[in-house]
C-alpha cells in the first residue's frame, strides 16, 4: 500500500500567545525546528507559551506530503507548496494576524532607539527599512525591530526584536535572517516614546532634505502603514495621536542607509539640543 | 447657495492641534485638513452663510480674510466628499489666486486638505508573503502570487 506521508506523520501540538493572541500550531514532529524558528527569528522571542489552549484565535495546521505540504488556518486551506514556502507563509501570517488582533497598534516600520527615544521610520516592505535599521544600530542604536514599530496604549514603542530579514545575499528577494547580534547590536528591553518619526524612502539619486510635517500631517501619513487602521481606526488615531505627543515628524527622500543613518542622529541631537 | 453643511456620517476625526485627520469609511480614504480648513469645515453646520463663516474665521484667526479664502476652503471640502451641499455655485479659485488676492501678509495658513487612499489591512499589515492574491490583486514587491498566496 502507498501510504501518503501525511498518514505516516507524529504530530505534536505547540500552543502560545503574542501580545494577547492565541495560536495553537498542529505539526509533524520533524518540523520542530521550523517552528523554533519562526518563535525565536520570526517572532523576536515574544511569545509565551501555553500549557493547554482550548479557545485559540488562531489554529493552524501543516500536513506534509510527498514533495510538498498544505497549510491550513482555522481549517482553512490558505497554502501548498514547498515546505519552505509553506513556513515562510506561516510566519508571514502569524505576524500579520498578530498585528491585526493585538491590543498594540502596530505600524509597518522599522525603529531604533537612541538613548531613551524611538525613531521610527515607517513604510511599505522593499523600501529599505532594514538597511536604515542596520546602519543605526551598527552607529549605537539599540533595535526594537525592523518590521513593526508596536505602539501600546500608553503611546510607547514596545521591542519587537526579530531577525533582521536582510535582502541582497542570496538574491534580491530572497530574505535571511540575521540577529542584532551579528552585526555587533543590542536590543532594546523597555517600551519608549517616540522622539522622532521619520517618513522616508530610499531613492538612488536622492538628496536629504528633511521637512518638518506638522502632528496631523505626519498622521495622515503615518496611517497608511498601521495594520489595523481600516479594522478600528478610532482606536488607531487614538493611539497614534498619543504616540506622536513629543514626537517630531520629518519627511524627505534619503540615499544610502550609511550616509543617511548618521544625518538622522545628527537631527535628532540637534533636536535636543533644543528641547534643552 | 444655500448654507453649507458639514457630512459627519461615517468620518472617523482626530483633531490635532486645530488640525485636523478625517478618515472616510465610506470611501477608505484619509485626509488631513489644516487649521483652517478644520475651523471652516467645523462651522459648515448649515446655520451660517458663507459670509458668516468668513466672519466667524477671520474673527477666530484674527486676520481680515476675504471670501476667495472661505470659497477654497468650500472646494476643497466639497471635493473630497466632506460637505452635504453642491458647491458648484461658488466660483472655484485657485490656491494661487487666493494668495495673490489675499497677499502673502495674511500669515495664516492656507485652507488645504490632503487626502491619500488607506491600504487595506493585508497589504498594510506585514511583508508581501502570505497576503491573499489574484490576477485582480497582485503581490506586493517582490513577491509573487502562487495559488491565491503571495510568497
Amino acid at each position: 500500500m502507498n501510504l501518503d506521508n501525511s498518514e505516516k506523520m507524529i504530530f505534536q501540538e505547540f500552543s502560545f500567545e503574542s501580545f494577547g493572541v492565541k495560536f495553537s500550531i498542529l505539526f509533524s514532529s520533524e518540523d520542530e525546528k521550523r517552528i523554533e524558528k519562526i518563535l525565536i527569528c520570526g517572532l523576536g522571542g515574544c511569545y509565551k507559551s501555553l500549557h493547554t489552549c482550548d479557545d485559540p484565535d488562531i489554529f493552524v495546521k501543516v500536513i506534509n506530503k510527498t514533495g510538498s505540504s498544505d497549510l491550513f488556518i482555522n481549517d482553512e486551506l490558505i497554502f501548498s507548496g514547498t515546505k519552505e514556502d509553506v513556513f515562510s507563509v506561516l510566519e508571514s501570517t502569524i505576524r500579520r494576524e498578530i498585528s491585526t488582533r493585538a491590543r498594540e497598534v502596530f505600524v509597518h516600520a522599522g525603529v531604533v532607539g537612541w538613548k531613551g527615544e524611538a525613531i521610527m521610520f515607517p513604510g511599505f516592505s522593499y523600501k529599505g527599512k532594514t538597511s536604515l535599521v542596520m546602519e543605526l544600530v551598527r552607529l549605537g542604536a539599540e533595535y526594537y525591530s525592523d518590521e513593526f514599530g508596536i505602539i501600546n496604549q500608553q503611546g510607547l514603542v514596545v521591542p519587537f526584536p526579530k531577525f533582521l530579514s536582510v535582502r541582497g545575499i542570496i538574491d534580491d528577494r530572497k530574505q535571511v535572517d540575521i540577529s542584532v547580534a551579528e552585526i555587533g547590536g543590542t536590543i532594546g528591553k523597555s517600551p519608549i516614546p517616540i522622539g522622532l518619526v521619520l517618513i522616508t524612502e530610499y531613492r538612488p539619486d536622492a538628496v536629504w532634505k528633511p521637512k518638518q510635517l506638522s502632528k496631523a500631517k505626519g498622521l495622515l501619513e503615518i496611517i497608511s502603514h498601521a495594520a489595523p487602521f481600516t479594522d478600528n481606526p478610532e482606536k488607531t488615531l487614538r493611539v497614534l495621536e498619543k504616540s506622536l505627543e513629543h514626537a517630531r515628524i520629518i519627511k524627505s527622500f534619503r540615499g544610502e542607509a550609511s550616509v543617511t543613518a548618521k544625518k538622522i542622529l545628527q537631527l535628532i541631537e540637534a533636536g535636543r539640543g533644543e528641547k534643552n | 447657495m444655500e448654507k453649507p453643511i458639514a457630512r459627519i456620517k461615517e468620518l472617523v476625526t482626530q483633531e490635532i492641534n486645530g488640525e485636523l485627520l478625517i478618515y472616510d469609511l465610506r470611501t477608505n480614504r484619509a485626509h488631513h485638513l489644516t487649521e483652517t480648513a478644520a475651523f471652516v469645515w467645523k462651522n459648515c453646520d448649515g446655520t451660517k452663510s458663507i459670509e458668516d463663516i468668513r466672519k466667524v474665521t477671520a474673527d477666530h484667526f484674527k486676520v481680515d480674510i476675504n471670501q476667495d479664502f472661505i470659497s477654497l476652503a468650500l472646494h476643497q471640502l466639497a471635493k473630497n466628499d466632506l460637505l452635504k451641499n453642491d458647491v458648484k455655485a461658488i466660483p472655484e479659485i485657485s490656491r494661487r489666486e487666493v494668495i495673490k488676492r489675499i497677499g502673502l501678509a495674511t500669515m495664516i495658513a492656507l485652507p488645504i486638505v490632503a487626502s491619500l487612499s488607506v491600504p487595506n489591512t493585508a497589504l498594510a499589515g506585514a511583508s508581501c508573503v502570505g497576503a491573499p492574491c489574484s490576477p485582480l490583486n497582485e503581490c506586493a514587491p517582490p513577491c509573487t502570487c502562487s495559488g491565491g498566496t503571495c510568497i
